[in-house]
């Protein structure tokens, strides 16, 4: 079976080796018989799932499963912390005032900030330390204002020679409107904005915001407020929570 | 957000939205379940299948996009690999053929099972007993059990270029059996 279109029938039941795949699909892009054959498979065999007759499945089975893909996502982000960011990551972990949800909700920060580097890595089983892995600059718990409840964290991560805030918060009253919750770099007194979010049902949410403001700046403060629509040059409402960078 | 179409669920999930999650599984557990069960021929087994699956959908270890087709195809296609995957794992022959098995339980799918599934199955079932013991056999061996196209050659001893023509022929002569019948669209969503 030399020849490309012969590979078509394995194509389609995934069962070439990752390397084959990758060759068979470049072998696409030029075939178009094969691609046309693909199509049909695909047409002609789209019913025959529902010819599954209908299986219990055995109880508890959400919970578990749901668990597990929640846990494993988890896994994956301690795994990209045992690399290059080690050293940035013990350090936090050793910041008394740390309560224990802020591992999961910086992992979380960084997962979304590192989702393209890392991306490769965690997909990747037998990938090693070949990928690059966004460098932690500094990491912060978000003190909440007044009699707020909500948490938060942020980091500054240095990704290819860019800097991105990641900022990720918990328990946030729902927004009205057009409200949106927005990020703040404070240099002093002066306020930059440094993206904007708008929480999920679950009071949960996260924005990771490129700095490329011009210039070099020496951050102070990072807060964020609740301004009544995303355009706020310069923050209208309350501050939520902030901390000292 | 129940009343989310699956695009706008997949797009949800790429950005962590548990609940999205949730929703997603819930309006496919049975049907995945089921495909893997019909599969792997174990219910340990098809669970694990389920979990890898949502596993790659969390992570975004699977990337779906609307030009690769609908939803419900895309994450059929992704089960029916996974369970294949394990089903060579375990390289432990399945016991069943296709018309034996899926006669046995034919009428007991219970009231609540979605109806559209069901009439689906009983037109499909319909036209698969009209094709020829040969032609089930091998939509069996390639579609269910994911064979290598060199096995399949091996098993019903045909050359390899006779092979690919052999499939595409009994999953037509299935087809024409379904418009015969009037019944089955592609159009239909679970």
């Amino acid at each position: 079976m030399k020849n490309n279109c012969d590979q078509l029938l394995d194509y389609f039941n995934g069962t070439l080796t990752d390397e084959e795949k990758k060759t068979f699909e470049a072998h696409l892009e030029s075939c178009s018989d094969c691609r046309e054959e693909l199509q049909e498979l695909e047409d002609l065999t789209s019913d025959l799932p529902y010819l599954s007759t209908p299986e219990e499945p055995p109880s508890g089975m959400k919970e578990r499963v749901l668990q597990n893909v929640f846990e494993s996502a988890s896994d994956d982000v301690e795994e990209v912390d045992t690399e290059e960011t080690r050293s940035n990551v013990t350090h936090m972990n050793e910041t008394k005032r740390s309560p224990k949800w802020l591992a999961p909700a910086l992992a979380a920060a960084l997962f979304l900030s590192l989702a393209g580097n890392a991306y490769t890595y965690i997909t990747d089983e037998g990938a090693t330390s070949e990928t690059e892995v966004s460098s932690l600059l500094k990491a912060v718990q978000l003190e909440p204002s007044g009699a707020s409840t909500s948490k938060g964290a942020a980091a500054l991560v240095s990704d290819n020679g860019k800097t991105n805030l990641v900022v990720q918060a918990d328990d946030l009253e729902g927004v009205e409107e057009d409200q949106v919750y927005q990020v703040w770099l404070l240099e002093g007194e002066k306020p930059y904005r440094a993206g904007s979010f708008v929480p999920g049902e679950n009071g949960k949410g996260a924005v990771s915001f490129e700095i490329n403001y011009e210039g070099d700046h020496d951050w102070t403060t990072v807060a964020i407020t609740l301004e009544p629509n995303a355009k706020s040059k310069t923050p209208k409402g309350e501050i939520v929570m902030s901390s000292d960078l | 957000m129940r009343e989310l179409s699956d695009a706008a669920l997949y797009e949800r999930v790429q950005a962590k939205d548990k609940e999205a999650l949730e929703i997603l599984y819930d309006r496919y557990e049975k049907l995945l379940y089921s495909f893997s069960y019909r599969i792997v021929k174990d219910g340990g087994l098809s669970e694990e299948v389920l979990q890898e699956v949502f596993i790659k959908l969390w992570k975004g270890r699977a990337q779906y996009s609307e030009e690769k087709g609908k939803f419900s195809s895309w994450i059929l296609t992704m089960t029916r690999h996974t369970a294949i995957d394990h089903l060579r794992k375990q390289s432990r022959e399945p016991d069943f053929e296709l018309d034996e098995r899926d006669a046995l339980h034919s009428d007991e799918a219970s009231v609540e099972d979605q109806v559209e599934w069901k009439e689906r199955g009983v037109v499909l079932r319909a036209a698969v007993s009209k094709l020829k013991e040969e032609q089930k056999r091998i939509i069996e061996m390639f579609y269910f059990k994911g064979m290598t196209h060199k096995k399949i050659s091996q098993e019903f001893d045909l050359p390899l270029g006779t092979v690919k023509g052999r499939i595409r022929l009994a999953l037509k002569h299935l087809k024409t059996n379904l418009a015969e019948k009037g019944g089955v669209s592609d159009e239909k969503q679970l």
